[in-house]
């Protein structure tokens, strides 16, 4: 494969620049969206349709005292921040918005890298993350903190297991571990043959995100905010945006493994010509990620915070049947159909 | 197991109530720009009506004066030589900080010279400001259903 050099660069910053673009409006979205399921307007004063008030909000903690507690672990209260933000960006490497673009006889692929062990890569990636939120949980020298980072640790470290699980049935399916690959294999949306997989998935994801009604490493009602209660300013700002990057990635990963990445933009590059059917498909891409995004701030607004146990319970008693079921379906697919 | 495939009909009926909210317009009124509409029996602070000839209505018999349990009224007048039978209010003023809206006043007027009108919005830094002085108070029913629309 030919690739450009100006190419791969590009695709490098653009492959760091979406999340940063893409989580204000994204942040701005969902509080618009839920003000607009509990009535109200939302955010709507600072730029039209209060578009900018993100930008408000980051300019205001950039400004904040940069705060240290007395007591605190001060090698890893500062790492934490770092540890959980910047596996959030690396996984963006491999996240397909397409497939390969040719043109002037170019093989231009629409992702940063193809690493054949794409998936492998990013469940090792969000299983970093953990790491980061127990540091700043223990490092704080708070107890809310603690219980918030405790909580988490066992969440994440159950939820990844689903998380893998559900991704497992498509790896079989597809026999690779490569994300475009497993985007072009997909005729037929993986959704449809691995329908428990991925419901699977969606909540482990949503569970991995911490993302309500999993929100309990936050639970602003018992732990003010749980594992970054002792943060401010641009700390602060480091974990709100790894969060939403991570619902971000989260949302990707679903359109790409589960709903067929640009499905069903490749069956009409015959009628349409190559580049257009290119563009089609990043649009149903970027359409399908959408649509998770809204499902996920639909979910927040309908659903209150599980109990502890009920969240342990969900994960093994009904994610892990269902996540071996799964299993199974996909190898006798793999041993029927998709043979 | 724990979980019970019934469980999800609940959900589903949540999900289907946030999502026909969504789809609803917000009841949020923004309210320096949009005014809420008032009740046609509103109450706000009230106002002093005028003669034909724009002079206030007041006769300076001070029954509103001795009617307000609050003691915002104050009223001086004096005599008239011109015409002894009849008063000459030389100033009427209100507290409107310390007013709580009865309407009593309006109803011991012999003269039908105090109405309550729609104004509500008094905010001020600055209490002495709250003191409407007749003008003031004249003003208030001339402005009567200009700035805040009533429903009927």
């Amino acid at each position: 494969m030919t690739e450009l050099v100006i190419a791969v660069i590009f695709k490098s910053v653009i492959a760091f620049a979406v999340p940063l673009l893409i989580v204000p409006p994204l942040i701005w979205g969902e509080r618009r969206i839920l003000g607009r399921i509990q009535s109200r307007i939302g955010p709507n004063r600072v730029g039209p349709f209060g578009a900018f008030q993100t930008l408000a909000d980051a300019v205001k903690l950039l400004g904040k005292e940069d705060m240290i507690p007395t007591g605190a672990d001060r090698a890893l209260f500062v790492l934490a921040p770092f540890l959980l933000l910047v596996p959030s960006f690396m996984a963006w490497s491999v996240v397909p918005v397409g497939t390969e673009l040719h043109v002037l006889g170019y093989t231009i692929g629409l992702y940063a890298t193809d690493l054949n062990v794409g998936v492998l890569y990013i469940i090792a990636l969000t299983s970093v993350a953990v790491y980061g939120i127990v540091m700043a949980g223990w490092a704080s020298n708070s107890k809310y903190a603690l219980l918030g980072s405790l909580r988490s640790s066992a969440q994440m470290i159950s939820y990844e297991i689903m998380l893998g699980l559900a991704l497992v049935g498509v790896v079989i399916l597809a026999g690779s571990l490569s994300l475009p690959e497993i985007v072009r294999q997909q005729n037929v949306p993986y959704a449809i043959p691995l329908i428990i997989g991925c419901f699977v998935f969606v909540c482990a994801a949503l569970a991995e995100t911490n993302r309500a009604p999993f929100d309990l490493p936050e639970a602003e009602t018992e732990l003010v905010s749980g594992y970054h209660v002792e943060y401010s300013g641009w700390r602060f700002s480091f974990f709100f945006l790894s969060e939403y990057a991570n619902m971000l990635l989260a949302s990707f990963l679903v359109s790409a493994v589960f709903l067929g990445g640009g499905w069903p933009a490749q069956f009409l590059e015959p009628y349409v010509g190559h580049l257009f059917a290119t563009l089609l498909a990043v649009f149903f891409m970027v359409s399908k990620v959408f649509l998770f995004l809204f499902i996920y701030f639909w979910i927040r607004a309908t659903l209150p915070r599980f109990r502890y146990d009920q969240m342990m319970n969900f994960c093994w008693k009904v994610l892990l049947p269902l996540g071996l079921l799964n299993l199974a379906v996909a190898t006798v697919l793999k041993l029927t159909i998709y043979a | 197991m724990s979980f019970r495939f019934n469980t999800l009909v609940p959900i589903a009926r949540g999900l289907s109530v946030t999502l026909r909210e969504f789809f609803r317009s917000p009841v949020t009124i923004r309210y320096p720009e949009q005014k809420r509409p008032l009740s046609a029996v509103f109450r706000g602070a009230v106002g002093m009506r005028r003669r034909p000839d724009g002079r206030p209505k007041c006769v300076g018999c001070g029954l509103c004066e001795t009617a307000c349990p609050n003691e915002c009224i104050t009223i001086t007048t004096e005599s008239n030589p011109a015409q002894p039978t009849e008063k000459v209010v030389t100033s009427y003023t209100l507290d409107v900080g310390r007013c709580l809206f009865c309407s009593l006043c309006v109803e011991a007027c012999p003269v039908e010279a105090l109405e309550m009108t729609d104004a509500y919005n008094f905010a001020t830094d600055d209490r002495s400001q709250l003191i409407y002085d007749v003008d003031r108070l004249m003003d208030l029913v001339d402005k009567q259903g200009k700035e805040v629309s009533t429903l009927e």
